[in-house]
């Protein structure tokens, strides 16, 4: 992320901390007028008219829900799977150097609910079934539930492929097993024979 | 309102024998007592024949000579004619009507029988009655008390056919009345009740009872009222002894003159009704549980509750006397109560705080602390002045103090140790807190898989295939590919049933700089490992979220948090790059507030070579010996690691 991205990803473990995270996530973005603000605030800042706000302010609010674990946030930051971090061309040549980039380095609200964790699973489900969902909102919906599901991620690949098998939308239901099957491809090492179980 | 029923006359029929000696006339009793004001009244009329007279009577009606019929007034005769014979009878019926404004009173009249050339006649008082008038107003108080002393009421007369009165009784001899003055419409009575007048209504007799109207004879006001206690409490019932002075000795003897007491509160809200016993002068009053600070009026009735007065009680009250509801005292401040707040954890060699609240800062309070370990257990911690039992002072007005314990030996199990704070002289007011010493020891994997109870495991594999050193590509398989080492971090916890949250923290090393990057033998972007760019000395440098399992009993763990980390570096060009780098791995309590450090320092570092083949994919560069790999300890960060 170094290189290819403005990564805000670095600040201080301590001053994360400060902010009650219990994850060691940086607190990364800045945004003076959201600072010290309740989570209702950054939700409510995320539900104004996006073309309106300040990049940073997004970034921010997200990434402060996301450390407070605020669920009632999810609904929103499924809305923003696919806001990303945009590129710093003056970086866009260099190597990339020390640390691997996370996909949610890119897109904050990825982090913020893999943080919130599994309150999160059923509306990034249904933000995977529906078609309004873009491609790149729906690829990010699944790499968030890997990240919700990551001790088991078979748990996410049986959710998905129940969830497929019952939907009565031919579409929604394709889409949910794909995502299944994609998440099943994701799984690595002992997890892969319990990941391809949870396709049947 | 006072209805009043005026009766002008009677119907009764007055049998007046008449003269001829051939036939006669005799009206019967009438259908009414009286003819209404637009009503109707019948009498049946005997025509009976004396001497065997026979022919047809025709009969007639008319006032007595030099008299009227009554203002709108009819008649008729059904028959108007009969037959009589030898010694038979001949029946009819004679019926009067009236109109609304036929006026009350008697009246004369006579009914004319005429056979051929005699004429007989029978003569009878008509009483018209007057439509039923009411008192719209009275002057005066309308309460006569038993003073003798006369009262004036003026009552309205609406009736249109109601005659003038002049004179009114009372069946009572200890009640007098008099017509002072009437008009038409009015009526203004003068009324008297001796002081030997009991309590009570009275009927007033106008015109010797051609019209009646109702007096209320009420006692005399007593001339002082007290209460005691003087005050009552709210939302309890109260007896309250009543002392009445200068009230007519015949309240109370007289069992409608029971006298009662009207309580309302500051508002004039009726809080309820008290009898009274005069046997016991008692009342007892139940104010609302509201209304303290307020008071209850007490009412005194000196009249009955007759039905004239029914909703107009006005006139019949004395008072009030006020009786004050206070309000009730303080409640004496609730004894001080503490509350004890803190980690789950205090780390071995270190220190975290607990938060002691203290409830009723009012007044200075002296705390006593102590530290235990639970029987059969190992661990130990201290007061930050050293001890197991110390006392803290709060003073008055501070409510929280932080109390600093440090950890001396690691806790066998958690939660074993147990930090208890009472109020000095106050028993029962100890709580306690239990908490571990935590531990936490650091290793290193830079081969082979990630562990299987590591979280963290999952997302690093989706961009690696193992530790180590390799080319990987995160966060997407369509993301630039780089030179990495994949290095897993183990903390292990002691106690190992500790639940805490425990994140893996990591910093540069304070050397200066903790790394540097080379483009073939030359310094590359020497400005990277420098504070302004984030990644200077000492500058924290944690794993992103993804990459950490900071849960020590998650997957099974019993006891183990891990962090992942992947240094290394890509290409910008074809060259060789290289990445030195020295960091500083350390346990944090993260979920203490402030987070506190938990273990010792962990120092390791990290040196990658990258190139790429003829083809273009990048590999590792391996021109500069033991170079491409992860150890503990200190790393030099020249190129070439000399």
């Amino acid at each position: 992320m170094e290189v290819t991205l403005n990564a805000h990803y670095a600040a201080g473990i301590l001053a994360a901390f400060c902010f009650g995270t219990a994850s060691g996530a940086p607190a990364a973005f800045s945004c003076a007028e959201l600072e010290g603000a309740k989570p209702e605030v950054h939700l409510e800042h995320l539900q104004r008219d996006r073309s309106a706000l300040k990049p940073d302010c997004i970034f921010y609010a997200i990434e402060q829900i996301g450390l407070k674990r605020y669920a009632p946030a999810v609904k929103t930051l499924i809305k923003y799977l696919d806001y990303r971090v945009p590129e710093d061309p003056t970086k866009a040549h260099l190597p990339v150097i020390m640390r691997a980039p996370m996909l949610g380095d890119v897109y904050p609200a990825v982090r913020a609910l893999f943080l919130i964790g599994k309150p999160a699973t059923p509306d990034v489900v249904e933000a995977i079934a529906s078609p309004d969902t873009t491609d790149v909102a729906r690829n990010n919906a699944i790499e968030a539930l890997f990240l919700i599901h990551r001790e088991d991620v078979s748990e996410a690949v049986a959710q998905l492929n129940r969830a497929g098998k019952e939907s009565i939308d031919w579409q929604a239901s394709q889409r949910l097993l794909d995502a299944a099957r994609r998440m099943a491809d994701m799984c690595r090492g002992p997890a892969i024979n319990s990941c391809m179980n949870a396709l049947r | 309102m006072h209805t009043l029923t005026g009766r002008a006359g009677s119907s009764s029929p007055i049998l007046v024998a008449t003269g001829g000696g051939d036939f006669t006339i005799t009206p019967g009793l009438p259908t009414l007592p009286n003819l209404p004001a637009g009503g109707s009244i019948s009498y049946p009329v005997t025509v009976s024949s004396i001497g065997s007279q026979s022919g047809n009577v025709n009969l007639a009606l008319a006032p007595p000579a030099g008299g009227s019929m009554p203002a709108g007034v009819t008649y008729s005769f059904v028959p108007p004619q009969v037959y009589v014979s030898g010694s038979g009878v001949g029946p009819s019926t004679l019926t009067l009507y009236s109109t609304a404004g036929t006026p009350g009173g008697a009246y004369p009249l006579v009914i004319t029988g005429t056979l051929g050339s005699a004429q007989r006649t029978a003569a009878f008082s008509l009483g018209t009655q007057v439509t039923g008038f009411q008192v719209t107003s009275a002057t005066g108080s309308g309460i006569v008390h038993n003073t003798g002393q006369e009262v004036q009421v003026t009552h309205s007369v609406p009736a249109g056919n109601a005659p003038a009165y002049t004179t009114c009784d009372t069946a009572d001899q200890d009640v007098s009345c008099r017509v002072i003055s009437a008009s038409a419409g009015t009526v203004t009575l003068g009324i008297t009740a001796s002081a030997s007048a009991v309590h009570g209504t009275r009927v007033l007799n106008l015109n010797n009872g051609a019209a009646t109207a109702h007096a209320a004879v009420g006692d005399v006001a007593p001339t002082s009222i007290s209460v005691s206690p003087s005050e009552v409490t709210a939302g309890q019932w109260t007896q309250v002894a009543v002392t009445i002075t200068g009230l007519n000795p015949s309240c109370g003897a007289n069992a409608d003159c029971v006298p009662e007491a009207l309580v309302t509160d500051s508002q004039g809200n009726g809080v309820t009704w008290a009898a009274f016993n005069p046997a016991y002068s008692m009342i007892e009053i139940d104010p609302p549980a509201d209304s303290a600070g307020g008071t209850v009026d007490v009412w005194w009735a000196i009249c009955d509750d007759f039905v004239d007065f029914d909703e107009d009680w006005g006139p019949c009250l004395v008072g009030p006397v006020p009786i004050p509801i206070p309000s009730p005292p303080p409640p004496p401040p609730p004894p001080p109560a503490l509350s004890l707040s803190g980690p789950q954890g205090v780390p071995l060699s270190g220190t975290n705080t607990f938060s002691l609240s203290v409830s009723s800062p009012s007044t200075a309070q002296t705390i006593q602390l102590s530290l235990s370990t639970n029987s059969g257990t190992t661990g130990s911690a201290q007061f930050q002045g050293g001890g197991t039992a110390t006392t803290v002072n709060v003073p008055a007005g501070s409510s929280v103090v932080s109390i600093a314990i440090s950890g001396i030996q690691v806790s066998s199990s958690a939660n074993n140790i147990t930090l208890t704070a009472a109020i000095q002289g106050v028993p029962g007011s100890a709580v306690t807190a239990l908490f571990s010493v935590v531990g936490v020891t650091i290793s290193m994997n830079t081969s082979g898989q990630p562990a299987g109870d590591d979280a963290g495991s999952a997302e690093f594999l989706k961009g690696a295939s193992a530790l180590g050193t390799g080319i990987d590509q995160f966060p997407t398989n369509t993301s630039p590919q780089s030179c990495n080492v994949g290095v897993e971090f183990v903390g292990r916890v002691s106690p190992s049933n500790y639940t805490g949250q425990i994140t893996l923290a990591r910093n540069f090393a304070t050397a200066n700089p903790p790394g540097e990057l080379y483009k073939g033998q030359t310094q590359y972007d020497p400005d990277y490992f420098t504070t302004s760019k984030g990644h200077g000395p000492g500058q924290p440098d944690t794993s992103p979220p993804e990459l950490l399992d900071t849960d020590p009993q998650s997957g099974g763990s019993q006891g183990k948090v891990y962090d992942i980390d992947v240094p290394g570096i890509g290409l910008a060009s074809d060259d060789i790059y290289r990445f030195r780098a020295n960091f500083v791995e350390y346990a944090v309590l993260s979920d203490s507030s402030p987070p506190v450090i938990a273990s010792p320092n962990f120092p390791w570092w990290a040196r990658v070579s990258c190139t790429q083949d003829s083809a273009g994919n990048l590999k590792l560069s391996t021109d500069v010996n033991n170079d491409n790999q992860a150890g503990t300890g200190t790393t030099p960060i020249t190129w070439n690691l000399q």
